[in-house]
């Protein structure tokens, strides 16, 4: 299983405004094409946290998803 | 008025109290635009170098912009800039709410204040008259109660209040103003200046009309607007919890100034995340004049305890980081409290959270011991001593005389040794973003005339994804590549000057940074269009940014006359050492590589690099030959 965690207001993108979803996994397949499959582009989005990890979407938007991953998103960040 | 503008500023000598009223041609507005253009224009005219901020013979302006008053989202605020109290530099700060299109509706695209009132008195603008008033019976009243005596004593129940509180009337050197009690002209120490002047208020209400050059134009471009502001990523979801909704992404990122800056990620963010607020205690949101994005929080507390109103909005994310994270404050309704108190007060909630967790490392440090804190113990963490430190200051007791003049003076004033975590640039305490995740932000908080800011130019991050939207935006000035948070050298200095001159024009605009690209729903493009169909002039996105850079010149001026130069663009000597926890622990700003890089950017401008000044031929390239010419 994959798991989406939209943190803060990102929950405005969830299906229903869950801020947690949970994706049944099947085989690998490309970040973009996970966030595709709940209706987000990736311009949606401020950063994202693969495993904790830091993604630099420029990059590794097509990096693969595996079984277990927490995929984490947040939004833009402003001042104010 | 019969077009876009009055074509008037109003002057007032509060030491006479003669009021004129000056007209200026179209020509002057098409080259200054409003906001800090016109402000800087009359500083520099107005103000002899040397001046002492709070004598009478500063002079405090408050602009609108050619497209204040417009009824298109986000195209609403007013600067308002002196000499600064806090940092002998330039001072400017910006506000949103409805006060700045009621000012040019009222009669008058700008208003400049000089001399000092021998009692105090408010001006009030009504349909293009203005008069000054008594105001003995409101001195010494909180912002909320002011607000209401005026309202009711002119009888206009809508009438739009600028006003300061009694942090403002004792100086406190980083005070501010106050427009709807929610809306602050927030850094620099504004509001002290208009204290210093015996000026409590400034009350503005008119039924004038705006003539658009293109009315359906900007009709079309406000539906443009209203339909993004719900759709677009950049601003649906600050609809939701507004600038607040940030404090989990600044922590996972590491970049939640916490402990003093020391730190970038705070145990408890949670507890003081946008969405623990409110769902805690939010009561809806607010937003300011025509804008859809109401970004704007709202809370509310009742308690035997503790109360908090709602009439002075919510804390946004600068506060609940400077009162929270900060001072390791995990307890949200003291923050709550906090910013009622700061708005009530009128004190800039950045510059008081700041300059309490230096007086709290100080203290720890040893250098205030409890004779000078009168037996007070400062630790972080305690909720209760930030909300009487901020009594403390406002009204000037014990301790808070002290840090009413904020952290560069109480620096001076313990010694050498505290410079090192004195976090501010130019005496204007740093704002609530790291700059060792960021080092765009390095070279704007020291290069800023203001001191410390993070609206001078673009943050990497937000444009660091060749698929998102602000970077997209950004494409139409000829930044094509992505670059990455923490890349040094020509490229990073190229992107920030070139977003640095889009930055000084949304500002000279008047315009929220919500409002315009990068960080905003309207590509630059369209603003060329709003500004053609609000004037009919046929100007261009070249034009317009040159007016951009002609700002951040016109400041850099002004800093020059009073002695400033390349040695106050400076950082906090703990930027240049590594962060202590979180996601960039470790992590430091290379200072030999951002020092290179400011020289370059310096040469990029057109600046002297052994002085960091304009040279006279940048200053000729922008029109600003009276600057040389006058010696200015």
């Amino acid at each position: 299983m994959i798991t989406i965690k939209f943190a803060s207001d990102m929950y405005v993108y969830a299906p229903d405004k869950k801020a947690t979803i949970v994706l049944p996994f099947d085989h690998p397949q490309p970040l973009r094409f996970i966030l595709g499959s709940v209706g987000l582009t990736g311009a949606e989005i401020g950063f994202v946290l693969l495993n904790n990890q830091m993604i630099n979407l420029s990059k590794d938007f097509d990096i693969l998803i595996q079984d277990n991953d927490l995929i984490e998103l947040y939004p833009f960040i402003g001042g104010g | 008025m019969d077009g876009f503008i009055n074509k008037r500023i109003l002057k007032i000598d509060l030491t006479t109290r003669k009021i004129t009223i000056e007209e200026k041609d179209e020509s002057f507005y098409r080259k200054y635009l409003g906001g800090k253009g016109i402000a800087l224009y009359y500083l520099l005219k107005e103000i002899e170098p040397g001046t002492d901020p709070l004598s009478p013979q500063n002079v405090l302006v408050v602009a609108t912009s050619v497209l204040t008053g417009t009824p298109v989202g986000t195209v609403c605020r007013y600067t308002v800039a002196a000499k600064s109290p806090l940092t002998g530099a330039y001072g400017e700060s910006e506000a949103g709410g409805f006060f700045g299109p009621e000012m040019k509706l009222a009669g008058f695209d700008a208003i400049v204040i000089k001399g000092k009132s021998d009692k105090p008195v408010y001006l009030a603008i009504i349909n293009g008259k203005a008069e000054i008033r008594e105001a003995n019976h409101i001195w010494g009243k909180v912002t909320g109660e002011t607000q209401d005596i005026i309202r009711q004593e002119l009888e206009i129940k809508n009438a739009r209040v600028l006003t300061i509180g009694p942090g403002a009337e004792n100086l406190v050197r980083y005070a501010c103003l106050l427009n709807d009690l929610g809306h602050a002209n927030g850094r620099t120490g504004m509001g002290a200046v208009m204290g210093s002047k015996n000026l409590k208020a400034i009350v503005v209400k008119g039924n004038d009309q705006i003539a658009f050059a293109q009315k359906e134009k900007v009709q079309e471009i406000a539906r443009f607007m209203a339909a993004e502001a719900k759709t677009n990523p950049l601003s649906k979801s600050l609809n939701e919890l507004g600038t607040a909704g940030s404090i989990p992404g600044k922590n996972k990122s590491g970049m939640l100034p916490t402990n003093n800056f020391r730190e970038g990620a705070f145990q408890d963010f949670e507890k003081i995340s946008g969405l623990t607020m409110m769902n805690e205690i939010g009561k809806g949101n607010k937003g300011c004049w025509a804008c859809p994005i109401r970004c704007k929080m709202v809370v509310e507390v009742d308690t035997p305890k503790i109360q908090v109103d709602s009439r002075y909005g919510g804390p946004e994310y600068e506060t609940l980081a400077s009162f929270g994270s900060l001072l390791m404050n995990g307890d949200l309704i003291s923050i709550a409290k906090a910013n009622e108190l700061c708005n009530k007060y009128s004190l800039d909630t950045i510059s008081t959270g700041v300059t309490i967790a230096f007086a709290i490392e100080c203290y720890q440090k040893g250098f205030l011991t409890s004779a000078e804190t009168n037996g007070l113990e400062l630790n972080y963490g305690d909720a209760s001593l930030i909300l009487k430190l901020i009594e403390m200051i406002a009204h000037r007791q014990g301790l808070g005389n002290l840090l009413a003049e904020g952290v560069k003076r109480i620096s001076e004033k313990l010694g050498p040794e505290t410079k090192e975590f004195a976090m501010e640039v130019k005496g204007q305490e740093a704002p609530m973003h790291d700059v060792r995740g960021r080092v765009s932000l390095a070279y704007a908080y020291a290069i800023s005339p203001i001191g410390a800011d993070h609206l001078v130019s673009v943050h990497e991050t937000l444009v660091e994804n060749k698929d998102g939207i602000p970077f997209k935006n950004i494409a139409c000035l000829g930044i094509l590549e992505p670059l990455e948070n923490m890349d040094y050298g020509p490229k990073k200095v190229r992107q920030f000057y070139y977003l640095m001159n889009v930055f000084s024009l949304i500002n000279t605009l008047c315009i929220c940074n919500f409002g315009v690209a990068p960080r905003g729903i309207m590509p630059l493009e369209k603003l060329v269009e709003l500004v053609q169909a609000v004037t009919g002039w046929q100007t261009s996105l070249w034009e317009l940014l040159k007016t951009g850079e002609r700002t951040v010149n016109m400041a850099r001026a002004f800093n020059a006359r009073e002695g400033f130069n390349r040695e106050q663009d400076n950082l906090p000597a703990r930027f240049f050492q590594n962060m202590e926890n979180g996601r960039l622990e470790w992590l430091r700003l290379d200072e030999e590589k951002f020092r290179q890089d400011m020289d370059l950017l310096y040469e990029m401008l057109g600046w002297d690099v052994s002085t960091g000044n304009p040279r006279p031929a940048k200053l000729y390239e922008l029109g600003l030959d009276w600057i040389v010419e006058e010696g200015l």
